[in-house]
């Protein structure tokens, strides 16, 4: 006890030592707690400032985003348009190239050269050379018989027979008659209708256009454009003929 | 008294009959005619024509014809002589055995210039020889036919005389005569006619002369098959219409059959015919084809030999000429480039033109026809007759249009090389050109090209810079390496020694 009441006495020292160095300590720490205490108004103004911010940069993202959004949708209508049309075009030049192709495969295989026409002339022409070649000369003439038919016989064999069968493969001008159906339709203009094919389906109703003038407009005559008809070679192929008409004609080369 | 008188007569009479037979049999030997001429037998046998005795008058007739035949001095010596005139007169009066002396008197004096013809017809023998062909003796007939055919062979205006006299019908009807001589004649009669012109030819076929003269193709006869096969070749070889006229008569292909004939004038003048037909449009050529025409004709060029050939090859020529069609026809045919190529070797300057003509018509329309007359080694042979000194302008000409209008589309390689080692500049343009068209493509080519040696040749080929020739070979050495191009220029070898003399080794 005595030691508190000496305490208690030197109580006011201590406690102006404890004022004094909690002053002192308190001095020591205000530097401290003031930089602490700027800090953390710091970091937090930092906060709101970059709430605020980052709401602002929102808000010009939004508006931004709007704008080129609308802006691309334009644009994008355009080039859809646009893509598709070409898309369709392309599509209907390939349709043009496959009916160009198509006709023009026609148009030289009936008027220009045919390349089976060809062939089957070819194989058909060795066979008849076989057969001049070997056989002609055994075929009985009117004056002398021929092996195949001795005159000792009452009739000719049948190779005789077989012999004669053969026809020159002959070049007969085309026939005046036509065939009874005629897709050019030449004798049209009598009355005529060529005979009737099979019923329409049900697909084609309605009010149709008056059959004479679909005739005539189906069975239209050929008539080629000087530029179809014109071969795209046709000036060098000209003097190219004229050259070879010349050189074929001419005999003699002796200067 | 008076038989003596009268013996004197028959003493002379019998000597002139005697003379005058005595001299028509030595002017029948050739070696008597110089002697006889010299001993002047002309002014002696003239006054013998107007003998009262009819036999001797023939027979004086006869020696005069038999001495005008030998040559033309002796003809000559007739006309000078004024005896054709009598000749001509006595041609409408006497009896037939004068006639056909007097015509054969004409005909020997026609027959050797056509002065002399023209001197003949100037005496009117014309209308007396028409005169004669419609009496009923054949051999009459026969002898005015032979003098109006061999006046009508020189030109166009003594044929044309001859058919102003009326003479074309009767000829017309003269072919239908039984007698083979006489057909014989009168078709060559008409042939001599036809070959001058057109119009001529013309007149003979409204005179009807195709029908009866194709009826006669198939006769055995050969001499007359050959008159007939030459009178129809004259008619069509002039225009488009009488060939068409000649082909409507129907003779494919039963002249086929006389291709094969054993006479060898008679399959020449068939080829001549068919050669005149084929040669006007590609619509009767290709009428000769679908007959089976080209094969006859190849299996006639490969039997016959010389000369002979010659119309065949010709119209093998025309027929290919016409269009790629009918070219491609006669190669199907078979024709034998092996032959047509051995040709070109072997035979005279006529045959060889001929068929380097005939080869360039066939291989010049595609790539395909060229291809098929190259690979029959035919190109080399070509060149060959190209190149040849001793060959005339005309082979060479044709065998070079031949070469270069084959190698303008020839891309069959195999074929062109043997040409790169031999060919002179200006053909080995084409070959070089070819195949700067054909290697950038095809690579198998390529290494064929080098490893035969044409990589090779093309570095020793000098060519002036700029020329085509030169561009050619800067684009075949385009398609392979450097290296490669290096390996094989000349002087490459010597290059690489060098270079090995002046390498130190490091050590």
């Amino acid at each position: 006890m005595a030691a508190l009441v000496r305490l208690l006495e030197d109580a006011q020292g201590l406690q102006n030592l404890r004022k004094s160095v909690g002053e002192y300590q308190a001095y020591a720490a205000r530097l401290y707690e003031y930089a602490a205490a700027v800090r953390i108004q710091a970091w937090f103004r930092g906060i709101r400032v970059r709430a605020y911010l980052k709401f602002l940069n929102k808000c010009a993202t939004k508006i931004q985003k709007i704008w080129r959004g609308f802006l691309a949708r334009r644009y994008y209508s355009i080039l859809l348009r646009n893509t598709v049309f070409i898309m369709r075009f392309k599509h209907y030049n390939a349709m043009a190239s496959k009916i160009q192709r198509i006709w023009r495969g026609y148009y030289v295989r009936k008027y220009v050269f045919c390349y089976h026409g060809r062939k089957r002339y070819l194989e058909a022409l060795q066979v008849k050379n076989e057969i001049v070649r070997k056989h002609h000369y055994l075929l009985s003439t009117e004056v002398i018989p021929g092996i195949y038919n001795s005159p000792f016989l009452p009739c000719p064999t049948e190779e005789e027979y077989l012999l004669r069968s053969v026809q020159p493969l002959s070049h007969k001008k085309k026939k005046a008659d036509e065939p009874e159906f005629d897709p050019i339709c030449k004798n049209y203009s009598s009355s005529v209708l060529p005979p009737l094919k099979k019923p329409l389906s049900s697909m084609f109703i309605g009010p149709f256009r008056d059959p004479k003038d679909v005739q005539k407009q189906r069975y239209k005559p050929f008539q080629p454009t000087l530029r179809v008809c014109t071969d795209f070679f046709s000036l060098e192929k000209a003097r190219e003929k004229l050259k070879k008409d010349e050189w074929v004609q001419r005999i003699n080369d002796n200067l | 008294m008076s038989r003596q008188v009268l013996q004197v007569f028959e003493q002379y009479q019998k000597a002139r009959t005697h003379f005058v037979q005595t001299v028509a049999e030595l002017a029948s030997r050739p070696q008597n005619i110089e002697t006889l001429q010299n001993a002047g037998v002309m002014s002696l046998l003239r006054p013998l024509l107007l003998d009262i005795v009819p036999t001797i008058q023939q027979t004086a007739a006869l020696a005069l014809g038999r001495l005008a035949n030998y040559n033309d001095d002796l003809a000559e010596a007739v006309v000078r002589g004024d005896i054709l005139p009598q000749l001509v007169y006595s041609l409408a009066e006497q009896n037939r055995f004068y006639k056909k002396a007097a015509a054969f008197v004409l005909r020997a004096v026609a027959k050797h210039s056509p002065q002399l013809a023209q001197s003949v017809v100037d005496c009117g023998a014309l209308d007396a020889l028409v005169i004669c062909l419609e009496e009923f003796d054949p051999g009459v007939k026969e002898s005015a036919a032979w003098a109006l055919g061999y006046i009508a062979r020189h030109n166009g205006e003594l044929a044309q005389a001859v058919v102003d006299a009326g003479a074309v019908p009767l000829l017309v009807l003269c072919i239908q005569e039984p007698e083979i001589s006489l057909k014989r004649i009168s078709a060559s009669a008409l042939s001599d006619i036809c070959k001058h012109s057109p119009e001529l030819a013309q007149t003979v076929v409204d005179a009807g002369a195709i029908a009866h003269l194709a009826q006669m193709i198939l006769n055995p006869d050969a001499n007359l098959k050959r008159q007939v096969f030459s009178a129809l070749s004259q008619i069509s070889k002039h225009t488009v219409d009488l060939a068409e006229m000649v082909v409507e008569a129907d003779i494919f292909p039963a002249v086929f059959t006389c291709l094969k004939d054993s006479d060898e004038h008679v399959k020449k003048n068939v080829a001549t015919l068919i050669r005149e037909i084929a040669k006007h449009t590609p619509e009767l050529s290709q009428l000769i084809v679908n007959a089976g025409g080209v094969a006859a004709v190849v299996d006639y060029i490969g039997e016959t030999k010389g000369n002979i050939r010659l119309p065949g090859i010709m119209m093998l020529g025309y027929v290919a000429a016409h269009t790629e069609n009918l070219a491609m026809a006669v190669i199907v045919s078979k024709v034998s480039y092996y032959f047509l190529g051995f040709h070109l070797l072997k035979e005279e300057w006529p045959i060889q033109a001929a068929a380097a003509w005939a080869l360039g018509q066939i291989g010049r329309h595609t790539p395909e026809h060229a291809k098929a007359v190259a690979s029959a080694n035919v190109l080399p042979k070509l060149l060959q007759c190209y190149l040849r000194t001793d060959a005339s302008e005309d082979l060479q000409a044709k065998s070079k249009k031949a070469l270069k209008n084959i190698l303008q589309k020839c891309v069959h390689l195999p074929a062109l090389e043997p040409l790169l080692h031999d060919a002179p500049p200006n053909i080995l343009k084409y070959v070089v050109g070819q195949f700067s068209k054909v290697l950038p493509h095809d690579a198998k080519g390529r290494k064929l090209f080098v490893t035969s040696g044409g990589l090779k040749k093309i570095q020793e080929i000098k060519a002036e810079p700029g020329s085509a020739l030169a561009e050619y070979i800067n684009a075949i050495n385009s398609c392979y390496p450097e290296e490669i191009v290096k390996y094989y220029s000349p002087g490459y070898s010597d290059a690489l020694l060098e270079r090995v003399e002046q390498y130190t080794p490091k050590m």
